[in-house]
């Protein structure tokens, strides 16, 4: 690969990387419904997302929605 | 054709590389958390299972698997393999990675190795795409081959140290199932017997710094002027690769071994470093008779 073109993607990659990261951690947001009892769905930003999946914390039911597999304490540690 | 110096950065290299795996080591401080930070709302750019009871970050791959299962686009582990990535390719396998450090301890043991050859690096993609993507889209993260549950970072990090903790504090020793066992076993033996096997066979992350090792900012270079063809970093390279042939080739995982070849003719530097430090693969036109 030439050496502009290789400065030029390499640059690229690391802004889009960069990039997802900032809409990540400040505008993306998931819709996530309490594991039971049909309340309105929280507006989880990617963070917290990131923290509850790292527990095992989220699931997707059959409908679709996103569900939090535990009601109160979330749990210590991912159980896989 | 005009000499190239040796960048300061080079130079530091140099100096560095007996030291590798005190590196590595010393990363470990960042990952294994010291102070007992849980950040596991950000993701680590490691393979570093975020149920291990010292971990620091979340694991990308862990989060990407994950977010596949919920049909949510992981933007923040995607986007940090990809800043990290781009900028230092397969660096963070060869220095940073802290299951990369164990494998390199476990292949500390004198015991003969077998060279596993270059191509089965392949299979990383096959595993990034089935286990970490593929799976956890289609089936949902209860599936037995969702990477989680097949990956022995978890099982040498989170079952083995549960298991002994049980044991050290007197309480009943719940077993991990006959799964875990087996990879962790598995994973032990093939420490022992080959070099990085997880890394160079399997590991999905590896397999994306892998393939951004061709446009990363810090890169490798062959002066071809320099260059023997004397094939001493084909010998230094323990993975088996050809850095004479294709020094940012993705199985590499920039141990950087293959800078010791005598005349010195690969270099690590940037892209924005003399002449570029590109795919300096000989194009055709180039090669000499």
């Amino acid at each position: 690969m030439k050496s502009n073109r290789k400065i030029l993607v390499s640059i690229v990659l690391v802004m889009v990387g960069f990039g997802l990261v900032v809409y990540g951690a400040w505008f993306h947001v998931v819709n996530v419904h309490p594991k039971e009892g049909e309340a309105a769905a929280v507006e989880t930003r990617e963070p917290e997302a990131v923290r509850q999946a790292s527990v095992g914390g989220l699931e997707r039911d059959d409908s679709g929605k996103i569900k939090q597999t535990y009601t109160g304490e979330s749990p210590e540690a991912c159980a896989t | 054709m005009s000499m190239v110096k040796k960048t300061r950065f080079n130079r530091f290299v140099r100096r560095i590389l007996p030291w590798r795996l005190w590196v590595q080591a010393s990363f470990l401080f960042v990952w294994l958390g010291p102070f007992g930070l849980r950040m596991h709302n950000v993701c680590g750019p490691v393979f570093h299972c975020y149920a291990c009871p010292l971990s620091t970050f979340a694991c990308p791959i862990g989060i990407m698997a994950q977010f596949s299962a919920i049909h949510v686009v992981p933007f923040l582990a995607i986007g940090t393999v990809l800043a990290v990535g781009a900028l230092f390719g397969a660096l963070i396998c060869g220095w940073v990675c802290p299951f990369g450090l164990l494998q390199d301890l476990g292949a500390k043991v004198p015991i003969r190795k077998f060279q596993l050859p270059l191509w089965v690096g392949w299979f990383r993609y096959v595993v990034l795409a089935g286990a970490v993507f593929a799976i956890p889209w289609l089936f949902g993260e209860g599936h037995p081959l969702f990477i989680c549950r097949i990956c022995p970072a978890g099982a040498l990090e989170k079952a083995v140290p549960d298991v002994i903790t049980q044991a050290v504090t007197g309480r009943e020793i719940v077993w991990p199932n006959a799964v875990k066992i087996t990879i962790v076993v598995t994973m032990i033996v093939a420490m022992f017997i080959t070099i990085r096997p997880w890394c160079r066979v399997l590991c999905p992350l590896g397999a994306i710094f892998g393939f951004l090792n061709r446009f990363s900012v810090v890169s490798m270079r062959l002066e071809e002027h320099k260059c023997s063809a004397c094939k001493r970093c084909r010998t230094l390279c323990v993975y088996g690769g050809a850095p004479d042939k294709d020094p940012n080739h993705h199985g590499c995982l920039r141990c950087l071994e293959c800078t010791r070849c005598g005349p010195g003719a690969l270099t690590v530097g940037t892209v924005f470093g003399p002449e570029g430090a590109g795919d300096n693969r000989p194009e055709p036109e180039t090669v000499k008779s």
